[in-house]
């Protein structure tokens, strides 16, 4: 065999380890991606950003800060009291909008099980999709959520811009203070109906 | 090979036309048939769906297509819970009501169909999709055949109430039913669920899948004119 044709041979030997490392090296890959891209909910999850009472969350249109909460076992709105089999919590909260005037469509209460509870449907919640905030204009309100009485563990406040869909977007989670159990019970034993406040200018 | 060949062979092969098919089959003379089969794409596709209906024989048949694997849903009583997700429902009873407010029928001649239900939603999140939860038959004359009219809240009437883990609650579900229908006396409920799973195209786990899990007979009590 001349010295021309051995390296010939040698170079497809080399050519056919280098396509099988390629070929590997692409499958690991892909195996790779795929092990990643099968949790969805986590790889698409949104960018949360948290602060405790009276201390402004910054998102990515707009800002909130939670002011205080209270509770009750009926609210009444509309000329309806709206008695509730758990508890009524209200949690009054600042918001502006950072440089574009924006809507916050997305308001709910996480428990430390992960359970989320939305802004309820049954009273008006002037602050929730139907007010237009306008940048550097902080506005203050209340929002009203339902929440068994037995809910796990502290709480949290989540906010965001889009009612449906909070993926790839900061969401706001305002830390609400410790809620225990009797205070809890005692809102919800209140026979007094709470209303909401009025929206209004944080001047 | 020329159709007209090939039609010669296959009219051998069955016995001719107009022939009734013979008691015995020749199994070898068949597979030399199917070899003069010219198999294009479309041939390949029929021969497989028909292959697939037959395969499903031995796994339930289309039955199980039809109610789920599990077959046919099974039979609650009143005030019986049915368990599952994303909510789990008791159905507590039946009401035919006249037009009245805060009910708005589309002709106020017209009554209503009630089922009344305690509904609790079992998920980790809060549901708006509560009106997918009933479905019922057995009552002529309804303007929705599908979906009930009216979906809201006994104690304040929310109407498409949101409804929140772990807080049980009583909920109307109404149909509007043309004045000329027969009274209802009962009608079949059938309770559907649905399934957590990641969704198909986006990957994100959401509750699909909307199947029935339970058939209850519910008394109509007729309260019109009270």
């Amino acid at each position: 065999m001349s010295g021309e044709s051995t390296r010939g041979v040698l170079g497809r030997i080399a050519y056919g380890l280098v396509a099988v490392v390629v070929l590997l090296g692409t499958v690991s890959l892909g195996m790779w991606l795929k092990t990643y891209a099968d949790d969805v909910d986590a790889a698409q999850r949104p960018f949360v950003v948290e602060a405790d009472v009276g201390e402004p969350a910054h998102g990515r249109t707009f800002e909130a800060t939670a002011l205080e909460v209270r509770g009750a076992g009926i609210v009444y709105d509309a000329g309806l009291d709206h008695p509730t089999n758990g508890v009524w919590l209200i949690v009054k909260v600042r918001v502006a909008a950072l440089d574009e005037p924006v809507n916050v469509g997305y308001a709910a209460v996480r428990d430390s099980a992960g359970r989320i509870y939305l802004a309820s449907n049954r009273v008006n919640q002037p602050l929730i999709g139907g007010r237009t905030l306008q940048p550097n204009l902080s506005v203050v309100g209340e929002i009203a959520f339902e929440v068994p009485r037995d809910v796990a563990g502290s709480l949290t406040v989540e906010l965001a811009e889009k009612s449906f869909d909070q993926r790839m977007d900061s969401l706001l989670r305002l830390r609400l203070g410790p809620l225990g159990r009797d205070t809890l019970d005692r809102w919800a034993d209140d026979p007094e109906p709470a209303t909401l406040m009025a929206t209004e200018l944080a001047v | 090979m020329p159709d007209v060949d090939r039609f010669a062979t296959l009219r051998r092969v069955s016995g001719g036309r107009h022939r009734a098919p013979s008691a015995g089959i020749d199994a070898s003379q068949a597979l030399r048939s199917l070899k003069t089969i010219r198999w294009s794409l479309q041939r390949v596709a029929i021969a497989l769906a028909i292959l697939s209906a037959i395969a499903v024989a031995p796994f339930g048949g289309w039955s199980a297509a039809a109610h789920g694997p599990a077959g046919p849903p099974p039979r609650l009583e009143v005030d019986q819970v049915s368990e599952g997700g994303p909510w789990k429902i008791t159905i507590t009873g039946g009401r035919l009501l006249d037009d009245q407010p805060p009910l708005r029928a589309t002709d106020p001649n017209n009554r209503w169909v009630i089922i009344l239900a305690t509904v609790e939603v079992t998920a980790d999140t809060s549901r708006k999709d509560i009106a997918d939860a009933l479905r019922i038959s057995g009552a002529e004359g309804l303007v929705d055949d599908d979906e009930p009219g009216t979906v809201a809240l006994v104690s304040d009437f929310t109407q498409y109430p949101t409804l929140h883990p772990g807080l049980p609650e009583s909920v109307l579900f109404a149909w509007e039913q043309s004045a000329t229908a027969p009274v209802p006396t009962e009608v079949e409920v059938t309770i559907f669920g649905k399934t957590l799973r990641p969704d198909s195209l986006s990957g994100l786990r959401q509750w699909l899948d909307l199947a029935p899990r339970a058939v209850v007979r519910v008394p109509i009590v007729d309260r019109r004119g009270l």
